[in-house]
């Protein structure tokens, strides 16, 4: 799979995991959700988009969950309250909570491009250096 | 190596501190910050409080170790009524409702009496914890649990209790529906056990009982000098008072009689200071402070109704969730109406099917401090009759969010912890380190029918000490003081004792010879924390400072009760609900009197003119109520600062004001010309000081809010604030201008006001009507409906009915929990 299909699948199941570790209490699964889709993804400003829009997503999709069963109109207000903004400036709680999603996907991702983009060239020149032969070694007859 | 780009190393150093950075803030939190991991989980943090919110509607839940079914019935505002059909699944099913609605309030009373608050937030509270450990309400929870024999009914209730309340510890982690501030403090709640009930009764004894009144004494002694002490600061009130049981008393057989205070020397004082301080540095409520409760009870004879009135407004801090959870508990063997405190079974105010009853502190000196001897030759041994004692040991370890675990070794001698090692070594002796076995007391009184059986109750009641009234349907009224009052034989109580052994604790007072009454002639009964006896009663029960109340509430109260009429449970509700003032009543005309010949600006008449025409009510509309407490501020003032300045007293003078009021007001009344007026170096009398304090008055208020002293509204300056129990500002109710002060029936002390009423209930017997109110809500949830849904009722002195669970089920809009195994 390549180009927008493999960003698609990327977000799709990062957003399935990450929902799914949350339930189990497993918030910290965005960031190795992150570390994967970077690495799987080619291009690195396309792994962490995909990696944010995972994580962000699999934290706010629960959210909207939550609204559409219960109403979040007095948690917000209470989630303000405890935060320390007027009940008016709620949303504070929701954009926090996305940005903690997001903000897991996306350090993971960023880390797992870096040591790829530092270690593959490394490694293709390790590779190429072990396939030539030696120059200077001896000929054995 | 030499084929490593810079700039990506560098792009991955920054990735990894960046990934630390967000991974460390979601784990750990920052700064004010929770875990925002664990707090912010859409399924399992903060935001389950939606889902709990939505989960109160009529369903059948299973609970463990149920025997049959139970039934809970709640109304529109919350109130639970439990029918059971064994006792063992009543206390069951209680401790599932207070754990359903109030766990973390119960995890954080049990943490507070058990020194574990520094586990979930960290250092900051270490000093509470130690405080805790040292003073031992851990370890008398554990004397209490193995002083009940395995027939106790109070320790089936117990164990019943504790598993109702892990049932809904394990069904909430089953269902990640724990409260919220378990997921912003990111801990689980430990399982339940009877011990912990036992502490968080432990809680309630400290915030009542535990007194640094002996160390203000010694303080003042060592400053202020021992005559200006012995005056000001004396046994028995100075100002007139109402006690409930005014004599003739038992004579005692050997009335001991009670020297004067001696100076104390250096050292002590210095020891004295620092624990003072160390004292004073602990949160609101770990000790006593004064009590501000009204209770009283009106016998038939004198009702309208023809049936016994009965009132009862216990003052506490005022906080959300309340210390209150309403209910109503039925079972073969027990009924009771009315209030419990979460983490404890049991209706501790309220009313079964014959009799009422309700609580106000006692008072009585319940702590004594000791200086124990030690010296180098003799380590970790003191003196005690004579002889080298080796101090027994305790050892403990707190754990510490954040930091090491800390280690406490407490030291116990003959009179209870070593409570401070700076300077001198002091121990603490104090009634709440006994064990008493209030819940039997309380499984009892709820059985009681008559008053017989109400008192026979209450002798093993032993702290804290309480004054419980009583009023029954067959007209009778009574109260009994129950509890501890320890007895020294000779020494200054009050003051920090020698603590060789000839001043140790020798008994307390025996139970028939406490203050109680029966059937009055006068038909009715009433305490507001005032000392309950006149001079004459034969024993030493605490000095007139800050152990009692200076009896202005009491004085207002009997003034109505005392009436020649009949009463109605309404005039209970609207005494409960008096502002009057009464301190204000006597001084007040003084006052007018006195400026009548004294020469006067504008402004200073225009204040005349409004405190001349005042009901000496403290309404929130009413600028003579702000002119009346400005005043007496200042003239507290004018009194006793220049004194307070002159000797260098150590306490301030603001926290004697109780007890300066009342030689005060006797001196104004009875003595104008007392050498206190011009103790300062100017000879002066009360009317000099009062003309001086008026002009301040007015001085500072025109300052303060304009100089039309009509817009001078009480509710300006003073308001009340019901404080979020987890300190978070934003879930406080308040501030909010209210009525009332310090001295007036409907308690409202301080700016702002943090403490007063915390259930107000009137039962008439003749109608069979019981009401009650509390300020909060059943719930914690803040989200819920049932956060602080009653704080407005509360608010505008109005009440709700309490209903039976027949009662209950019949009105529109309940809902029923079925529970089973």
């Amino acid at each position: 799979m390549k180009g927008p299909l493999s960003f698609v699948v990327a977000v799709a199941a990062g957003v399935s995991v990450t929902w799914v570790g949350l339930a189990e209490g497993a918030w910290w699964l965005a960031f190795p959700v992150g570390l994967v889709i970077g690495g799987v993804l080619a291009r690195a400003g396309e792994g962490l988009v995909a990696a944010a829009m995972a994580g962000m997503l699999g934290w706010l999709l629960p959210l909207e969950m939550l609204q559409t069963r219960y109403g979040l109109a007095p948690t917000i207000a209470s989630l303000a309250a405890i935060v320390g903004v007027p009940p008016s400036q709620g949303f504070v709680a929701i954009v926090l909570t996305g940005v903690v999603g997001m903000l897991l996907g996306l350090t993971g991702a960023w880390l797992s491009s870096a040591v790829g983009s530092l270690a593959a060239p490394v490694w293709r020149r390790v590779v190429r250096d072990q396939r030539r032969p030696p120059a200077s070694s001896p000929e054995v007859w | 190596l030499r084929h490593i780009s810079i700039p990506r190393l560098a792009n991955l150093v920054a990735a990894l501190l960046a990934s630390a950075a967000v991974l460390y803030v979601s784990f750990f939190g920052a700064g004010p910050l929770p875990p925002l991991g664990p707090a912010f989980n859409p399924a399992t943090g903060a935001w389950t409080m939606a889902a709990d919110a939505a989960s109160l509607g009529s369903q059948t839940l299973k609970l463990a170790g149920l025997d049959l079914p139970v039934r809970v019935i709640f109304e529109t505002d919350g109130t639970a009524h439990v029918i059971a059909q064994t006792d063992h699944d009543l206390f069951l099913s209680v401790g599932y409702l207070h754990a359903r609605f109030r766990l973390f309030q119960m995890d954080l009373l049990r943490r507070q009496g058990e020194g574990r608050l520094s586990e979930v937030v960290g250092k900051a509270a270490l000093d509470v914890d130690r405080f805790e450990l040292q003073l031992g309400l851990l370890r008398t929870a554990q004397a209490e649990w193995a002083q009940l024999t395995l027939d106790d009914p109070s320790r089936a209730a117990l164990n019943a209790y504790a598993q109702g309340v892990n049932d809904r510890i394990d069904e909430a982690v089953r269902l990640h529906q724990l409260p919220a501030m378990f997921a912003l403090l990111d801990y689980r709640p430990q399982h339940w056990t009877p011990i912990d009930s036992l502490l968080v009764k432990g809680d309630m004894t400290q915030t009542l009982d535990f007194n640094d009144t002996p160390l203000v004494m010694a303080l003042l002694d060592g400053t202020l000098g021992s005559d200006l002490t012995n005056k000001w600061f004396p046994i028995l009130p100075p100002n007139a008072q109402s006690p409930y049981e005014p004599g003739p008393y038992p004579v005692k057989a050997t009335p001991a009689p009670l020297p004067l205070m001696n100076a104390m020397s250096t050292a002590e004082a210095n020891s004295v200071a620092a624990l003072y301080q160390r004292l004073a540095a602990l949160p609101v409520g770990l000790v006593a402070t004064g009590g501000d409760s009204n209770n009283w009870a009106v016998a038939g004879a004198k009702s309208t109704s023809g049936g016994a009135l009965l009132a009862g407004d216990p003052h506490l801090h005022l906080t959300l969730p309340a210390i209150w959870y309403q209910l109503s508990m039925d079972s073969p063997n027990y009924h009771a109406s009315g209030v419990s405190i979460p983490g404890t079974p049991g209706v501790l105010i309220g009313h079964n099917q014959h009799i009422a009853w309700s609580l106000t502190n006692g008072q009585n000196q319940a702590t004594f401090f000791y200086f124990e001897q030690q010296d180098s030759a003799h380590p970790n041994q003191y003196v005690s009759h004579g002889a080298w004692v080796k101090y027994q040991t305790v050892n403990y370890d707190i754990p510490v969010r954040g930091g090491a675990t800390d280690h406490l070794i407490v030291k116990l001698s003959s009179h209870g912890p070593v409570i401070s090692d700076r300077g001198l070594t002091m121990s603490v002796w104090w009634a709440g380190n006994l064990p008493s076995l209030d819940l039997s007391v309380l499984l009892r009184i709820g059985q009681a029918a008559n008053f017989k059986a109400f008192r026979d109750a209450l002798p093993d009641w032993h702290a804290p000490s309480q004054n419980f009234v009583y009023a029954d349907d067959q007209g009778n009224i009574g109260l009994v003081s129950a509890g501890y009052y320890p007895l020294i034989n000779g020494g200054e109580p009050w003051l920090p004792l020698d603590g060789s052994g000839a001043f140790d604790v020798s008994g307390t007072i025996p139970y028939d010879a406490v203050p109680q009454v029966y059937d009055p002639p006068g038909n009715i009964v009433w305490t507001a924390n005032q000392r309950q006896v006149g001079p004459d009663y034969p024993y030493y029960i605490g000095t007139a400072s800050n152990f009692f109340d200076p009896g202005y509430r009491a004085n207002e109260i009997y003034r109505v009760l005392s009436q020649d009429q009949n009463f109605s449970a309404a005039d209970m509700m609207a005494l409960q609900n008096d502002t009057r003032d009464f301190l204000a009543s006597e001084i007040t005309p003084v006052l007018v009197k006195t400026l009548a010949s004294a020469t006067l600006t504008l402004g200073e008449h225009q204040a005349l003119d409004l405190i001349s025409t005042w009901d000496f009510h403290m309404d929130i509309g009413s600028a003579g109520a702000t002119i009346w407490w400005t005043f007496w501020q200042q003239y507290l003032s004018a009194t006793f600062d220049p004194v307070w300045k002159a000797h260098n007293v150590t306490v301030a003078r603001s926290e004697l004001n109780k007890a300066l009021g009342q030689d005060l007001e006797a001196w104004t009344l009875t003595d104008p010309g007392n050498s206190a007026f011009s103790a300062g170096g100017v000879k002066r009398t009360a009317s000099d000081v009062m003309v001086t304090a008026f002009r301040a008055t007015v001085k500072a208020l025109i300052a303060q809010l304009g100089p039309d002293a009509s817009t001078w509204a009480w509710g300006r300056i003073h308001t009340r604030v019901l404080e979020n129990l987890a300190r978070i500002a934003g879930l406080n109710y308040g501030p909010r201008p209210d009525r009332g002060d310090a001295y007036t029936p409907l308690a409202a002390g301080n700016f702002p006001s943090t403490s007063g009423p915390s259930w107000r209930m009137v039962v008439d017997w003749g109608s069979n009507s019981f009401s009650g109110i509390y300020p909060g809500g059943q719930s914690e949830n803040p989200a819920t409906g049932w956060y602080s849904n009653r704080v407005d009722t509360w608010w505008d002195g109005l009440y709700a009915q309490m209903l039976s669970a027949d009662q209950a089920s019949a009105s529109s809009g309940t809902v029923t929990w079925t529970l089973k195994t």
